[in-house]
């Protein structure tokens, strides 16, 4: 068995090699995840993350051949529990990456935004922002739960820059208050001056950055409709650039459906154009929830694969989706990951979309309803359709996540085996200039 | 004594796991055989050194001796984990 890819090592404390039994009838396992590249068969673990050269027979006895792959997993003994298994590892692995106190705060200093997005799903939310006496108490609030290490803060929206004044406010409480702290933010990026990009580094110690943006010029305004129709699509681009030239790492979302696919290409150019270190920039495409929960959304994940080349043409760093690659991923979201949302009125939420009923608290009185906020974030309630995925460790896989796609199962296999095909390519390209280095 | 509450077991395969949802001190996993996880799972009420002998003698052919000893030892871990409320 020729291993492409190792497994993940912790999981290899709890699921050491499996044992051989000469009663069972071995099948493959729900976690097994074929495909072929290049003339050659291959195998994934969506489990154990192991990727090796082979082939799985239907049925299999031990001692007959398939020995390897029985002790890898791949093949396991018909009627197995596999949902179950995850389930029991998903839940100690939770609690293993477990800290005390919350691990991350996402802080929406407004719901006001200067863009109208067609597809916002904050629209008719009223545009209240933060008070200068709300931001104090978030500052309290994070001293009186924060858990160990810096405070993390993810600055959400609204447009988290039309609450410049809050997020200054709240990182000086915290730097009065000697706490270390670093953030990041989702913004549409048509706010940033240098001057924010100044605050940024300096001020908010922000170290990562998503611009969402919605494809070529047209498009884009559109799209975004901004206020008083400004179009400010190359100041975006060109604030991009700065905010990498200071180092800050940016990732342009840029958000997609079947009617502005076709202007890529020239959206890419046009960022090619204005962004410099180009390498330092993360770009992706996301189909618009809208289109993610439709029948008819296949075509477009389709191109959104084939898209990464397009991507990596152009100079920028393509991301792979699921986000985390082949990776072992514990937690999914600020839902399932210990973390929580901070609204204007010091609403406390587990999700940033909040979701109708999952208010659970407020930062005057902390945690009020700790029952909503563990029945939303139940991680052991496996939607029934789930239970037979392959990708389950691939997902939330709990009931309450709003995110809904209509092919979940089939873009994530076009996905991952699209990434699992890049790593193949990457061995063999290894395994050749090892070769030449003999020569 | 009793197991903490912050402190959770899983089985899988033929081992038992523990880890900590809250302790400070304790980052580890702690993985069991099947007779020290029996004895692990005598803790998750309130009981005393004793009692968990004599439920792994009813259960065990194993002399009272060695029984002590293996008791003693768990319990030693679990203690120097902080899992025990004493």
């Amino acid at each position: 068995m020729k291993i492409i890819r190792e497994g993940d090592g912790t999981l290899k404390k709890i699921l050491p090699p499996a044992g051989l039994s000469a009663e069972a009838v071995y099948i493959p396992s729900q976690y097994a995840l074929p495909f072929a590249h290049r003339g050659r068969n291959y195998i994934f673990h969506t489990l154990t993350r192991q990727c090796v050269e082979g082939q799985l027979p239907a049925h299999a006895k031990a001692g007959e051949g398939s020995d390897d792959l029985i002790k890898a997993r791949f093949l396991v003994p018909e009627g197995s529990d596999e949902c179950g298994l995850y389930s029991k590892i998903s839940a100690l692995l939770r609690a293993y990456s477990q800290k005390e106190g919350v691990r991350g705060y996402t802080i929406l200093p407004t719901f006001a935004c200067n863009a109208r997005c067609v597809y916002c799903y904050e629209a008719g939310t009223v545009p209240v922002s933060m008070t200068p006496e709300t931001a104090d108490r978030v500052v309290r609030f994070i001293l009186d739960t924060r858990g160990e290490g810096p405070v993390k803060i993810s600055w959400f929206g609204g447009e988290p820059l039309l609450g410049v004044s809050v997020i200054d406010r709240i990182c000086r409480g915290l730097r009065e208050a000697g706490v270390e702290y670093r953030s990041s933010m989702t913004s549409n990026g048509s706010l940033i001056t240098p001057e924010i990009v100044e605050k940024m580094t300096a001020d908010w110690k922000l170290s990562r950055i998503q611009i969402s943006m919605d494809g070529a010029e047209a498009d884009y305004i559109s799209r975004k409709r901004y206020c008083g129709g400004q179009d400010p699509y190359r100041a975006v681009m060109e604030a991009v650039s700065r905010m990498s030239g200071a180092g800050i790492r940016v990732t342009v979302r840029c958000n997609v459906d079947p009617e502005n696919w076709e202007r890529i290409p020239a959206f890419l150019k046009d960022l090619g154009t204005f962004v410099e270190n180009k390498e330092k920039v993360s770009l992706y495409f996301a189909p618009l929830n809208h289109v993610r929960r439709s029948e008819t959304s296949l075509p477009l994940w389709e191109k959104i694969r084939d898209a990464r080349r397009l991507i990596d043409e152009a100079g920028f760093c393509s991301m792979p989706f699921p986000t985390g690659g082949l990776g072992r991923r514990t937690n999914f979201c600020m839902a399932d990951g210990g973390g929580l949302v901070i609204t204007p009125d010091g609403g406390l939420y587990p999700c940033e979309q909040c979701p109708g009923g999952s208010r659970f608290g407020d930062i005057r009185q902390g945690v009020c309803d700790e029952e909503a906020r563990r029945e939303f974030c139940r991680t052991d309630r496996i939607r029934e359709e789930c239970r037979t995925c392959p990708f389950l460790p691939d997902c939330t896989g709990f009931s309450s996540c709003p995110v809904k796609d209509a092919h979940c199962r089939k873009v994530r296999e076009m996905m991952i085996t699209d990434e699992l095909r890049r790593l193949t390519d990457r061995k063999e390209t290894e395994n050749t200039e090892r070769e030449d280095a003999f020569c | 004594m009793k197991l903490k509450s912050d402190f959770i077991t899983q089985v899988i395969g033929d081992r038992q796991y523990m880890v900590s949802t809250g302790a400070k001190s304790f980052k580890g996993m702690i993985s069991s055989n099947k007779t020290a996880a029996f004895i692990v799972d005598c803790l998750k009420e309130e009981t005393t050194e004793e009692a968990i002998v004599d439920k792994m003698y009813a259960k065990y052919d194993a002399s009272r001796e060695k029984l002590t000893a293996d008791v003693k030892k768990v319990l030693g871990i679990l203690r120097s984990v902080g899992a025990l409320e004493e």
